[in-house]
């Protein structure tokens, strides 16, 4: 059984009660395997949020039908295995991360025994048990989304839908929160998550499903779409000229064709991770 | 599949939250700090009391306070907790639980009155305590008025108390009703002012559309009276600072009359969130 | 589709639904609720008279607003009172006659505000239009009148209003009847009220002789020995202010004026035997 089935959605906005209808989605069909893990590609406006938001039975869709594990997806019964983070949430500033991942704990009605425990370990989880009797108006942006994620964990749910996990949120964090959700994938976890940057679907997903004005364009697996047809590239340190003409001229011995020849700057990105990544473990939890 | 049943248990939390949030964000001790230096004042007004004896002055500004103040507090705290999750977008990560849509709003109007209600508590103690002290210090200056014993009835105070806490409840589930269905806070608040003043002078309206020479325009205005409770009905200070008593049979009744309309918006403020686009 | 709360027809339509179905149910709870409100008003009725449009039309925008909407009547009513106040002692009629208005309709608890109110009404008001119409001359009579029966009219109208809020006050009715003898010089109509205010609970013990005193002067005697003959036995014998012994005096010289025979004559318990034993003795 899938874990998630979208069937033909359609989500129509009016605003006000007399303005034109604006379609946010337009036939999107979808289907998630349990255990995988997908991303939500788009511009922004493309209807990722929308749809996510039909997923998780907060919005009612114009037309169309969402199921998640088989249960329609407007039922309450439905959110009863399903983790959410919505995009940017401003939880409550005067309550603690650690009174915030109880309440929902409570809420999502996971076992009365060792409740406290249980948050304390999913608090731990995303790496904030230091601050979590501190209110979260103090933590930073990255930390929030964090305890963001804690609330959404808390109920060990089957089913994880995130928007925009890494928002708003430095290189660091971004790649602590990518890492525990590639181990949401050894756990058996489902995972749907929206992103605008490719980068973060590329690392994270099994399958991406690219957006664009309300429609779903594309749907493949990653490691299909970033397959180089047929050519293999060799990172070895800098090579002299004459020792690049004695390859080229091995390798047309043995009849492979030579494409050329690259020096390959390194990734700001992972420059960053390693300088900083490195120095400030837990990063933010100091700031 | 196990259906997920309505659970009070949901609702009480979702109720404690609210009310623990109100009260971090200091909006319930403003309140309570104002309306008590309020009551307070009346011991520096009181020597200027024309008409009313000092006793009754006292009762009258501090009865003043509790419904003044109590009004903000109720406008002000059921559309600002209830527009604080829409637009943290924490509402989301609440009803992603299997929560119900009803079980979030009652529990939000439960926190309200929760908070209401610890500030009417808070509010009618004091002035019981401001009125003891002052009639303590005039049966020592005269004795002889005093004869037949203390002449505030603390028990009727105690009543008016509680019909206070009715009164700001149904304004509270009223301002709740049009937040469910609004769009920003602001309207809700501001609403929520007007439904407060149509529902003071429910008295007076009707006295005006009595006047009217024209049935079409009358029967109009009768129609948009019967939307709003009548507020005058829980004026019952007056009762008490005139000397007189709240019987069982009237409060029964004001309570009755307040718990069909808490119930009545309690009821549409779910309906119509149950409609809304989150 | 099972579980969502709305169909495809749209949102226009859903809020529209909604609209219409939130505006139903209001009504028909509030005309459901109609009687439990006419229910509790009439099982109780309430001490003070709520404020009527007829009145708040005059006085609204004085800031009375926050007294109006349930709260402060005292405070407020006070400090409009300090600023009728100023008014009088500038001798502005205008301004003094509607802050009178005003503060009675805020707070009409404190009889003090109406009797005072009349008698500035029906006193002084006179006072400032006929110095204001006789410049420091004499005012012809026909306009004394006419300026004097007009004040009082106003001070009545509001001593009319203030036993609507005070019907079982004694005090108002002796104001209505102290304006009817001194300014309109009407005796009958001051004995009538008089006798009413004789007849409610709080009356001071004067009210009922001067009712008497009246009915001589209209020369209705033998009404005034009637009243007084029912009136003294209720009269307190100890207490000083009840004027038991004064009241029996003037039965007496009722008797002697009507020439009333010795067998009909008021026979006054005890006090009246002591009397009489005291004039054997003499």
């Amino acid at each position: 059984m899938n874990a998630i089935e979208i069937d033909g959605i359609t989500k129509d906005f009016t605003p006000g009660l007399f303005g034109a209808k604006v379609r946010a989605l337009d036939g999107v069909t979808l289907r998630i395997g349990a255990g995988e893990i997908v991303g939500l590609l788009g511009p922004n406006g493309s209807g990722k949020s929308t749809l996510l938001k039909i997923v998780v039975g907060l919005l009612a869709p114009t037309a169309g039908a969402c199921r998640i594990e088989g249960v329609p997806s407007g039922r309450v019964e439905a959110r009863r295995g399903v983790g959410y983070l919505p995009e940017a949430p401003d939880f409550c500033p005067h309550l603690t991360g650690f009174e915030l991942v109880l309440f929902h704990a409570r809420l999502g009605r996971a076992p009365r025994a060792g409740m406290k425990e249980r948050v304390e370990a999913v608090i731990a989880r995303v790496g904030l048990v230091e601050v979590m009797h501190r209110r979260i108006g103090t933590y930073s942006q990255g930390m929030r989304q964090r305890i963001g994620l804690a609330q959404a964990l808390v109920t060990d749910p089957r089913v994880l839908i995130l928007d925009e996990p890494t928002a708003g949120i430095d290189p660091v964090g971004a790649a602590e929160i990518g890492a525990m959700i590639n181990r949401f994938k050894t756990q058996g976890r489902t995972v749907l998550l929206s992103s605008h940057s490719p980068g973060q679907i590329e690392d994270l997903c099994d399958r991406v499903a690219l957006l664009d004005h309300g429609r779903l364009v594309l749907q493949e697996r990653v490691d299909e779409l970033t397959r180089q047809g047929g050519r293999t590239a060799l990172l070895v340190d800098p090579l002299p000229e004459g020792v690049l003409g004695e390859l080229r001229g091995w390798l047309q011995a043995r009849g492979v064709e030579f494409h050329g020849v690259e020096m390959p700057r390194s990734r700001l990105e992972r420059v960053f991770l390693e300088t900083v990544g490195r120095r400030s473990k837990g990063g933010d939890e100091r700031s | 599949m196990n259906r997920v049943a309505f659970s009070l248990a949901r609702m009480n939390l979702i109720a404690g939250n609210t009310f623990r949030e109100a009260v971090r964000q200091r909006l319930l001790p403003l309140v309570i700090l104002v309306a008590a230096a309020m009551t307070g004042s009346a011991m520096l007004f009181r020597d200027f009391h024309f008409g009313s004896s000092e006793l009754k002055f006292v009762m009258d500004v501090g009865f003043g306070a509790l419904t003044f103040f109590g009004a903000i507090l109720s406008i002000v705290a059921s559309a600002q907790l209830f527009f604080s999750e829409i637009e943290r977008r924490t509402v989301l990560t609440v009803l992603a639980k299997p929560v119900w849509r009803a079980e979030f709003i009652l529990g939000k109007l439960g926190g309200v009155l929760l908070l209401l209600l610890v500030y009417c508590v808070l509010v009618t103690t004091l002035l019981a305590g401001l009125l003891w002290w002052c009639e303590t210090a005039l049966m020592k200056a005269d004795p002889g008025a005093f004869e037949a014993g203390r002449t505030v009835a603390y028990a009727g105070l105690v009543w008016c108390g509680l019909v206070q806490w009715l009164k700001l409840g149904v304004l509270a589930a009223l301002t709740l009703l049009v937040a469910s269905y609004a769009r920003s806070s602001l309207f809700a608040v501001l609403a929520g002012f007007f439904a407060l003043v149509i529902c003071q002078l429910q008295s007076l309206a009707r006295d005006y559309y009595g006047m009217m020479d024209s049935s079409l325009a009358r029967g109009g205005l009768e129609l948009l009276g019967l939307v709003f409770p009548n507020f005058q009905l829980f004026d019952v200070a007056d009762r008490v600072a005139a000397g007189g008593t709240l019987s069982i049979g009237l409060i029964g009744g004001i309570a009755a009359y307040a718990l069909a309309y808490l119930s009545v918006y309690g009821g549409l403020a779910v309906y119509c969130f149950r409609h809304r686009e989150l | 589709m099972a579980g969502w709360r709305f169909t495809a027809s749209g949102i226009v339509n859903s809020r529209a639904k909604v609209t219409v179905v939130v505006s139903a149910v209001l009504l028909i709870t509030g005309a459901a609720l109609r009687p439990v409100e006419e229910w509790v008003r009439k099982a109780e009725p309430h001490p003070m008279r709520p404020v009527r449009a007829r009145r708040i039309n005059a006085v609204l925008g004085q800031g009375t607003s926050m007294a109006v909407l349930g709260g402060f009547r005292a405070l407020v009513a006070d400090l409009l009172w300090l600023k009728a106040y100023l008014a009088w002692s500038a001798c502005d009629l205008p301004a003094t006659e509607t802050m009178i208005r005003v503060v009675t309709t805020v707070d009409g608890r404190p009889l003090c505000f109406w009797l005072n109110g009349a008698r500035i009404m029906a006193y002084d008001m006179t006072q400032w239009r006929l110095r204001a119409v006789g410049r420091g001359g004499a005012v012809p009579t026909a306009l004394r009148r006419r300026i004097t029966d007009e004040q009082a009219g106003m001070a009545l109208r509001l001593l009319e209003d203030a036993r609507g809020q005070h019907p079982e006050s004694a005090a108002v009715c002796v104001e209505m009847a102290n304006i009817h003898l001194n300014t309109r010089a009407d005796p009958a109509a001051a004995a009538c009220w008089y006798r009413q205010a004789a007849a409610l609970p709080d009356a001071p013990y004067y009210a009922a002789r001067i009712h008497a005193e009246l009915l001589k002067r209209l020369g209705r005697p033998r009404e005034a020995y009637a009243w007084l003959r029912q009136l003294h036995p209720t009269l307190p014998p100890g207490e000083e202010a009840a004027g038991a012994p004064v009241v029996l005096g003037r039965i007496r010289d009722l008797e002697r004026a009507l020439e009333i025979p010795e067998n009909e004559r008021y026979v006054a318990p005890e006090v009246d035997v002591v009397a009489q034993r005291q004039q054997k003795i003499d």
